[in-house]
C-alpha cells in the first residue's frame, strides 16, 4: 500500500507538470488563433 | 515579400519589371488588397476588435493573378473551382464559412460595395477557412488582379508582391538575395521574409507567452517538489525494514541497490501512470473550458513531445535522487541503529534550524525584491532567484512555526470540531514533514489562483482605464471605402451632436538610433476636436497636458506611448525619428501616453503632419460624442439616414465596442484560470495522498483510540480537523506568497517586454484562494476520515 501510494505522488507530480505543459500550448495556440482571427489585415 | 515601406496607398506596378530581371527570383505574385462589404451588411459590427487592436469589418479581397499566386499560397478549395487565370471578368472565391453565414452558393452572384457603386462578382468557387483562408476572421475572398485594379480604382498600383527564388538559393544566400532586392529597388520599399509577417503578432504574444512560462515553471518546480517529499519520506519509514535486512545479512551495497532499484521502479511507472493521467487531466479541462468558452480547445491540443519527455525525465530523476540519499544513509546505517529508528525522537538539520533558515531567506528574498539591484535584467535572473528563495524560505518555515499556528487555531478547532478537533490539531506536529508537504502542495495552488488573479486584474485595469480613455467618444463611424475628413465637419454640425474628430491610423516606421526599424502605428488625431470628444490619458504626473497639447496642435510633435517609452526610453523632451516618403524625419516627443492600440506600438500626431510628411488624407475612423447621451440612438439613427447608404457608413455606439473588447479579455484571460484550476487539483490530490499515509500510518494508533472509546465520528472530526488546519495554513500562506509573486512576476514582465504595469490587488482572488484552500482540505480529507473512522479494531491493533 505505500509502495502503491508513493507512485501515486510521482503520478500526481508528473501528471501536474504534464498537464499544465499542455494545456499552456493550447492556451497558447488559442490566444494566437484568436489573434490571428480578429487581425484585419495581416502585415 | 515587397510592401511600401511608409503609408497604405501601395507602389507603382513598375516595381514588378525590376524585381523580375533580378537574377535567382522564380515567380513573382502582385497583390491588390481591397476592403469591402455587402451591401446589406455595412451597418453590421463596424469594429472588429481584438485584445490589442480594432480594425474595419467588411470583407477583405486579394486581387491575384491565379496562376502566379497558386504557386506560393495553398488554397484548398471545397466547393467549385478556382479563379480563371487568363481571364479577367468578374468572378471571386469566398471562404466556406461566410458563404454559409450568407446563405451564398457556387454560381450565385454577389454585390460588393465598391468606390463606384455596387458591382456583381459571379461566386465560382469556395476556399477551407484554414490556411490563408483564415485571413480578416475568415471574411476573406480573392478576384482577379485586374479586376480588383479596375473596379476598385487601383490602376497600376500593388500592395504586396510576394517572391519565390529558385530552389538553390538556400540558407545565408537567401538574405544576399533580399539585401539585393532591397538595394535594386530603394528604400521606398520593404523587403521582408514572410515570417516577418507574424512580428507583430510574435508581439503581441510574448506577453503571454511570458506569463504562462512562469506558471509552468512554477508547476514545475512543485511537481518535482512533490515527488521528492513523498519520496523521501517513504525511504525514511522504510529505515527499519532497511535495518532488518541488514540484520540478516544483507551487505550495505546490496541495501542501497535494493532502494535505488525500488524508486527506478517506482520512479517508471509512476511516471509512465503520470504522462497517461496527465494528458487525459489536460483534454478534460480543456473540453470543460472550450464549453465554456464556446470554442474547441481540444481540437487545438497537442501534446508536445518535449513537455511528455521532460516530464518522465523529472518524474525518473528527482525519484531517484530522493532516493540517493537515504539509499546510502540506509546502507551505512547499523542494523541496530535502524531497527531502533522508530524509537527515536532526535531532531534532524531542518527540523532544529529550518525555522531560522527559512527566515533568513525569505528577509534576502524581501530585501531582493524592495532593492531589485539588476532592474533591467532581461533573463530575469534576480527574479528567478528571488522566487526559488521564496518559496524554500516559506518550505522550510513552515515546520517551525507549526506550534503557533496550533496555538492560533485551538479555540476554532474546537469549537468547529469539538474536543476531537484539539487532538487533529496537536497530531499535525507529529508528522511535520508530511504537514509541509501537504500545506506547501495546498499553498502553491492558492498562490497559483492569486498570481492569476492579479495579473489578469493589472493588466485588465491597465486596459480598461486607456479604453475608456480612448473610446471616449459615444458613436464609432467607420467606412469600407475611404472617407475624407470634411465628413467629420459634416456630422459635427447634426444636431444633437457635441464634437466629431476624424482618426487616421497609418503604418511607419521608427528609425532607432542602432540603425534598425520597428514598425509602429501613426495615430493621426486633430487635436482641437478630439479634445472635446474622448482625452489623452498621460503617463506619469509631471506632464502638462495643456502644454502638451498645444505643442500637438502645432505640428512637428508626436506623443508616444508607454510602452515605446518603457522600450526604448523615450521622455517628453526627447525626439524621435520617423521614416517618411520624403526621408527621414525627426519629431519632437510632446508627452508620453497610456495608449495600448497595435500592442502600444504606437504614436499619436497631427493631422496636417500626417498630410504634409505622409501625404494621407483619409479617415479611418470617425468619433462623435453626443451632447446627451440619452439621444445616443437617435442621433445614430440621423447619421445613418443622412449619410448612411451616401458613404457607406457603419456606425456603432462605443458600449456595444467595449463590450466585445471585454468579452474578449475574458476570453483572453480565462485560459490563466485553466492553469490556476490545474494547480489547485494538483494540490488536492496531493492532500488526499498524504492524508491517506497519516491514517494508514497511524493504524495501530486510531484502532487503540477506537478501542479505549473514540466513537466513529470523534475519529472523523479529528482527520477534519488535521485537514482543516493544513487548509488554513496553505491557504493564509498561499495568500501571501502569491501577492508577492504577483509582485515579481509583474517586474520580469516589465524586464523582459518593456511594459509596465501596475500590481492591482486581487481581491476576488483573496476570497477565492482562502475558500478554496478550505474546502479542498475538508474535501480531500473525506476518504482518508472515512477509511480511519470505520477501521477494524482488532485488525488495527496488529497492525504493524
Amino acid at each position: 500500500m505505500r509502495s502503491i501510494l508513493s507512485m501515486l505522488s510521482i503520478m500526481i507530480g508528473v501528471a501536474g507538470i504534464l498537464a499544465l505543459s499542455i494545456s499552456n500550448e493550447a492556451a497558447m495556440a488559442s490566444i494566437t488563433a484568436l489573434f490571428e482571427q480578429s487581425v484585419a489585415d495581416p502585415i | 515579400m515587397i510592401t511600401a515601406a511608409s503609408g497604405d496607398n501601395g507602389f507603382s506596378s513598375n516595381i514588378l519589371r525590376v524585381v523580375s530581371n533580378i537574377a535567382g527570383v522564380r515567380s513573382i505574385s502582385p497583390i491588390v488588397k481591397v476592403n469591402t462589404a455587402f451591401p446589406d451588411q455595412q451597418n453590421e459590427e463596424a469594429l472588429q476588435v481584438s485584445f490589442f487592436t480594432t480594425a474595419k469589418a467588411g470583407l477583405l479581397l486579394f486581387g491575384i493573378q491565379p496562376d502566379l499566386d497558386l504557386i506560393i499560397r495553398d488554397y484548398k478549395i471545397t466547393e467549385g473551382r478556382f479563379l480563371n487565370p487568363d481571364s479577367d471578368n468578374l468572378e471571386i472565391i469566398l471562404v466556406e464559412n461566410l458563404a454559409n453565414d450568407n446563405e451564398i452558393q457556387v454560381g450565385d452572384r454577389v454585390k460588393l460595395l465598391s468606390p463606384n457603386g455596387l458591382e456583381t462578382f459571379k461566386v465560382v468557387g469556395l476556399i477551407a477557412r484554414e490556411g490563408v483562408g483564415q485571413t480578416n476572421n475568415g471574411n476573406f475572398g480573392v478576384i482577379h488582379l485586374l479586376t480588383a485594379q479596375k473596379v476598385f480604382n487601383r490602376k497600376d498600383v500593388f500592395d504586396q508582391l510576394d517572391i519565390m527564388l529558385q530552389d538553390h538559393i538556400e540558407g545565408n544566400r537567401v538574405e544576399e538575395k533580399r539585401l539585393e532586392i532591397q538595394k535594386r529597388i530603394g528604400t521606398d520599399h520593404a523587403v521582408t521574409y514572410p515570417a516577418g509577417q507574424g512580428q507583430r503578432m510574435s508581439q503581441m504574444l510574448s506577453n503571454y507567452q511570458i506569463g504562462l512560462n512562469f506558471l509552468s515553471a512554477i508547476a514545475l518546480f512543485v511537481g518535482a517538489f512533490l515527488i521528492y517529499n513523498a519520496f523521501t519520506m517513504t525511504v525514511v519509514e522504510r529505515t527499519y525494514e532497511y535495518g532488518m535486512l541488514r540484520t540478516i545479512g544483507m551487505s550495505k551495497r546490496q541495501v542501497t541497490s535494493t532502494v535505488l532499484f525500488d524508486s527506478v521502479l517506482l520512479g517508471l511507472v509512476g511516471s509512465l501512470l503520470g504522462v497517461a493521467v496527465g494528458i487525459l487531466g489536460a483534454r478534460g479541462l480543456a473540453s470543460l473550458m472550450g464549453n465554456l468558452l464556446g470554442t474547441d480547445l481540444v481540437g487545438t491540443m497537442n501534446v508536445p513531445i518535449g513537455s511528455l519527455f521532460m516530464s518522465l525525465v523529472i518524474g525518473m530523476g528527482v525519484t531517484v535522487v530522493s532516493a540517493l540519499l537515504p539509499a546510502i544513509k540506509a546502507g551505512k546505517i547499523s542494523p541496530i541503529a535502524a531497527l531502533r529508528i522508530r524509537g527515536l525522537k532526535k531532531e534532524g538539520f531542518f527540523s532544529k534550524w529550518g525555522g531560522l533558515i527559512g527566515a533568513a531567506l525569505l528577509l534576502i528574498s524581501t530585501v531582493l525584491l524592495i532593492w531589485n539591484p539588476i532592474p533591467d535584467d532581461p533573463l530575469f535572473r534576480v527574479g528567478s532567484m528571488t522566487v526559488f528563495l521564496m518559496f524554500t524560505g516559506v518550505t522550510l518555515i513552515i515546520p517551525a512555526t507549526l506550534q503557533w499556528w496550533q496555538k492560533a487555531t485551538q479555540t476554532i478547532m474546537k469549537k468547529v470540531y469539538g474536543n476531537s478537533g484539539l487532538i487533529g490539531n496537536r497530531n499535525l506536529e507529529r508528522s511535520k514533514s508530511r504537514t509541509t508537504l501537504t500545506v506547501t502542495a495546498l499553498l502553491v495552488g492558492v498562490a497559483m489562483i492569486l498570481i492569476v488573479r492579479a495579473m489578469t486584474s493589472s493588466f485588465a485595469a491597465d486596459l480598461k482605464v486607456w479604453i475608456n480613455a480612448y473610446m471616449g467618444g459615444d458613436l464609432y463611424v467607420s467606412s469600407s471605402v475611404p472617407l475624407r475628413s470634411e465628413l467629420a465637419r459634416q456630422l459635427g454640425s447634426i444636431d444633437g451632436v457635441e464634437a466629431a474628430t476624424p482618426v487616421h491610423y497609418q503604418s511607419v516606421e521608427l528609425q532607432l538610433p542602432n540603425n534598425t526599424q520597428e514598425n509602429l502605428t501613426y495615430m493621426a488625431v486633430d487635436p482641437a476636436t478630439y479634445t472635446r470628444v474622448t482625452s489623452f490619458v498621460f503617463s506619469g504626473d509631471e506632464t502638462n497636458a495643456e502644454q502638451a497639447l498645444s505643442q500637438l496642435n502645432a505640428g512637428g510633435t508626436v506623443f508616444v506611448s508607454s510602452v515605446l517609452s518603457e522600450k526604448f526610453g523615450y521622455r517628453a523632451g526627447d525626439q524621435i525619428v520617423l521614416k517618411t516618403p520624403s526621408g527621414l524625419r525627426s519629431f519632437d516627443i510632446g508627452g508620453v501616453v497610456v495608449d495600448f492600440y497595435n500592442q502600444g506600438l504606437v504614436i499619436t500626431g497631427n493631422w496636417q503632419d500626417m498630410r504634409r510628411y505622409f501625404r494621407a488624407n483619409e479617415v479611418s475612423t470617425i468619433l462623435i460624442k453626443v451632447q446627451d447621451e440619452q439621444t445616443i440612438s437617435n442621433v445614430q439613427s440621423t447619421i445613418d439616414a443622412l449619410y448612411g447608404k451616401r458613404y457607406q457608413l457603419s456606425i456603432e455606439a462605443n458600449t456595444a465596442v467595449k463590450e466585445r473588447i471585454f468579452n474578449l479579455m475574458d476570453q483572453a484571460f480565462i485560459m490563466f484560470d485553466m492553469m490556476a484550476v490545474l494547480a489547485v487539483i494538483v494540490a488536492s490530490l496531493g492532500i488526499v495522498n498524504t492524508l491517506t499515509m497519516n491514517v494508514m500510518e497511524r493504524t495501530r494508533e486510531i484502532g487503540m483510540l477506537r478501542a479505549i472509546g473514540m466513537t466513529q465520528q470523534q475519529v472523523r472530526q479529528m482527520i477534519l480537523a488535521e485537514a482543516g488546519l493544513m487548509g488554513i495554513m496553505g491557504g493564509l500562506l498561499g495568500l501571501v506568497f502569491g501577492i508577492f509573486l504577483s509582485r515579481i512576476f509583474l517586474f520580469g514582465m516589465t524586464a523582459m517586454s518593456g511594459y509596465k504595469i501596475d500590481l492591482v490587488i486581487p481581491i476576488a482572488g483573496i476570497i477565492t484562494g482562502l475558500i478554496v484552500s478550505l474546502v479542498i482540505s475538508q474535501l480531500a480529507a473525506l476518504q482518508p476520515a472515512k477509511r480511519a473512522a470505520t477501521i477494524n479494531i482488532l485488525d488495527a491493533i496488529h497492525y504493524e
